[in-house]
């Protein structure tokens, strides 16, 4: 397991408002700053940000840039794998006292993770579950 | 470093066609199947495939039926994919453009140090490939 390697599958989002994608998402998730390339006017050219361990990238939406760049704005998903039951409760709370859109409401799923799934601001889906589905791979 | 957890944070796509794209994937960028749960109808309700110990999931889009609110995501995926070397970047370009990919950006050293391309996969997600490993310990 020591030698497993880091993550090397990363998913990769883009916004509107990237400065506030970033603060949304510490508040509700707890995810914090990795690297930050601030852009001219406001924008963020390019995010690394992490919880436990990984990170998801995300950067401003950018107007002058080919389709493909923005390919995932108000479309990205990803799941997020939770250390405990008692972290998805408490940032489930966090999001329904932030008024986030619930899409799933918390529940004990048939393949046994305790899991919600939610829209950012900008409609992006945020699964949260304890699922964990690295855990019996060698 | 190893109380550092595995990957937590995983890419989640929908495909039209999710068996075509497990294949083109396995056989292009050589990612592995980890866990495929077989659906309906030639559908896959889930599927994690496996690369360098990091996985994506992924499943059909479910049409109409109301629920699934993943499948607006389909077409719509990008993902960044950190190499281990650069001869495994200049193969996956490789078998990339052998396989009819599209190149959205061909293969560069970029500015940032890394040795990278972006391709997108038969259902235009994207895919990232590149040594630049953002997790590497700063020095």
């Amino acid at each position: 397991m020591p030698n497993a390697p880091r993550q090397t599958v990363i998913p990769s989002l883009r916004y509107d408002d990237a400065p506030a994608a970033i603060a949304w998402l510490r508040e509700i998730f707890g995810i914090t700053e990795h690297f930050i390339a601030p852009g001219e006017n406001g924008r963020i050219d390019h995010a690394q940000l992490e919880w436990r361990g990984s990170l998801i990238m995300l950067g401003s939406v950018d107007p002058k840039s080919d389709v493909w760049y923005d390919l995932s704005r108000r479309h990205g998903s990803v799941n997020l794998t939770a250390e405990s039951a008692a972290q998805v409760d408490e940032i489930y709370a966090r999001a329904q006292a932030a008024g986030a859109t619930i899409m799933q409401p918390l529940e004990d799923t048939g393949y046994g993770s305790h899991a919600f799934t939610l829209a950012d601001p900008e409609g992006n889906l945020w699964y949260l579950g304890t699922y964990d589905a690295l855990a019996d791979t060698p | 470093m190893s109380e550092t957890p595995r990957q937590t944070i995983i890419p989640a796509l929908r495909y039209a066609d999710a068996p075509a794209a497990i294949a083109w994937l396995c056989g292009t960028f050589g990612f592995n199947e980890h866990f495929v749960v077989p659906g309906q109808d030639g559908r896959i309700d889930h599927a994690q495939l496996e690369w360098r110990g990091s996985l994506v999931m992924l499943g059909s889009q479910r049409g109409v039926d109301g629920h699934d609110f993943l499948s607006h995501t389909a077409g719509h995926g990008s993902v960044s994919l950190t190499a281990e070397s650069d001869a495994q970047v200049d193969e996956l370009y490789a078998r990339a453009q052998a396989a009819g990919a599209k190149i959205m950006v061909p293969i560069e050293d970029t500015d940032y140090g890394s040795h990278a391309f972006t391709a997108a996969d038969p259902e235009g997600n994207m895919w990232h490939f590149g040594t630049y490993d953002p997790l590497a310990p700063m020095e």
